[in-house]
């Protein structure tokens, strides 16, 4: 599971509200998101970052400095297991797609960790 | 480090008795009226007509098995008699005949002296993020300048108290209504294990045992002799804590409680309690204030809104106005993009945390 986020029930006034996306706009993110990825994949077989193995992951995620250094301090901390990192990377790239940037970049990588709920060591304190 | 004949004798009984605690918990007799009881006593006022079976079993109780068992559970005991025994318990009328320690006994009989330090943080099971961010707060804080955190390992605040104090290297001591080697409830079975690795975890009842539900006023009732400063964070009306609370300050210990909004049902007992005369804990600081002397240690602090710059010190106040979610937050996916990235900043700084629910809380 790549992404692990908690929902709260829209509000009465949100439901009311005209819709704040199109999802014809959506769509097109997506399908321009996934012709990059299949572009950078062209070659190895694969056609998404979700297929993408460690190794391949490592190879073509093309992070910058300051997006390395987002990572390595959540990992430092303890927030962020090893197969967390992967994952975290792999969103990022997604998310970097999606903005059609060939780099991943420190905010990719911060959003990538917000919509990943790791369970913390103690973190389901709550009943 | 040793448990005599006679108090594991006591133990065996009170174990053997629990069904019929239970049964005189629900006739509203007072536990703790019948926990200072001798044997004999507790065998005729509650045994009823199984008196003459139980009494036998009683007089025939084998010592060195139950020694044995202890020992096969990987556990430690002394009694009341031995001299590692916690001396601000021992002082009780109540107090348990034997303690059966999971981790290092060293750790309990440091407790021994009227100079360790040692304060209870207990509280709701279904607290507030708030709430759980506060205890764990004062875990970190308390634990951080030695002194050791005391609490029932307990859903919500009492857990929360334990892992902030484990998140600085302990000290913290768990008092179990079950036997000391179940990790009760279930679901903290990792917390268990940490604070039996840090410190230790602690029963009255023997190996195996699992709690009936007088087990946790009687347990309670060890948490609060065993500190010298009992804090309640979060507290209903009709909540277990106040019992903690209230048999704290018949014991002459003191007393705090964490302020929580008035009109909000999971914060009543605790301001009831302040209403009543209650120290006011808003940190750390106040708990070690009160526990060691004024200004003899200091917290450690959470950072500082100052030290961030303007959009991310602007996230963080909304945040702290209540804005807790990404929804709040932000109306359009954009703003959510940049929401997302703020708050994972202000986590990586150490200061927001993401509680349950994907709420996000100020730390302290």
């Amino acid at each position: 599971m790549d992404l692990l986020v908690h929902m709260q029930r829209p509000r009465a006034q949100d439901l009311e509200a005209s819709a704040s996306t199109a999802s014809g706009e959506v769509r097109a993110a997506v399908r321009a998101a996934r012709d990059r990825q299949a572009a950078r994949l062209a070659g190895t077989g694969l056609l998404t970052n979700a297929a993408m193995t460690p190794r391949l992951l490592r190879e073509m995620v093309n992070a910058d400095a300051a997006a390395r250094a987002t990572l390595r301090s959540s990992y430092q901390d303890g927030s962020l297991s090893a197969r967390g990192h992967q994952r975290v990377l792999r969103v990022a790239r997604t998310i970097a797609d999606l903005a059609a940037s060939d780099r991943v970049r420190a905010v990719d990588v911060q959003e990538a960790l917000s919509l990943r709920q790791d369970h913390l060591q103690f973190g389901a304190v709550a009943a | 480090m040793t448990a005599c004949d006679a108090c594991l004798r006591r133990t065996a009984l009170l174990a053997s008795l629990a069904p019929h605690v239970e049964r005189a918990r629900r006739d509203h007799r007072h536990i703790s009226e019948l926990l200072a009881l001798s044997d004999d006593g507790l065998l005729a006022a509650l045994a009823g007509e199984r008196r003459g079976c139980l009494q036998r079993a009683h007089d025939m109780f084998d010592p060195d098995g139950a020694r044995e068992r202890i020992a096969g559970a990987g556990l430690h005991a002394l009694c009341r008699h031995d001299a590692g025994y916690p001396a601000r318990l021992a002082h009780t009328g109540d107090a348990p005949a034997v303690l059966h320690v999971a981790g290092d006994p060293a750790g309990l009989t440091s407790l021994g002296d009227h100079d360790a330090h040692a304060v209870a943080v207990v509280g709701a099971r279904r607290a507030g993020p708030d709430g759980l961010e506060v205890a764990r707060g004062l875990g970190r804080g308390l634990a951080a300048a030695g002194v050791t955190v005391v609490s029932g390992m307990a859903l919500g605040i009492d857990s929360a108290a334990h892992a902030g104090a484990l998140e600085v290297g302990g000290p913290t001591l768990s008092v179990l209504a079950s036997g000391a080697d179940v990790p009760y409830p279930p679901s903290m079975r990792g917390l268990y294990r940490a604070i039996v690795d840090t410190q230790a975890a602690i029963s009255e009842m023997p190996p195996g045992f699992r709690p009936f539900r007088w087990c946790f006023p009687a347990r309670n009732r060890t948490i609060a002799a065993l500190s010298s400063l009992t804090i309640v964070v979060e507290a209903t009306e009709r909540s277990g804590s106040l019992i903690t609370a209230e048999l704290a300050q018949d014991l002459g210990r003191a007393v705090g409680a964490v302020p929580g909004p008035v009109n909000a049902a999971r914060a009543a007992g605790s301001n009831a309690l302040l209403r009543d005369g209650a120290l006011v804990i808003r940190h750390a600081q106040d708990a070690l204030d009160e526990a060691l002397g004024i200004g003899v240690a200091t917290a450690i602090c959470g950072r500082r809104a100052g030290e961030l710059e303007g959009p991310l010190r602007a996230l963080l106040r909304r945040v702290e106005d209540g804005c807790d979610t990404v929804c709040a937050l932000a109306a359009t996916p954009e703003e959510a993009q940049s929401a997302f990235a703020g708050l994972a900043e202000l986590e990586l700084l150490g200061f927001v945390r993401r509680g349950p629910g994907g709420r996000y809380v100020r730390r302290v």
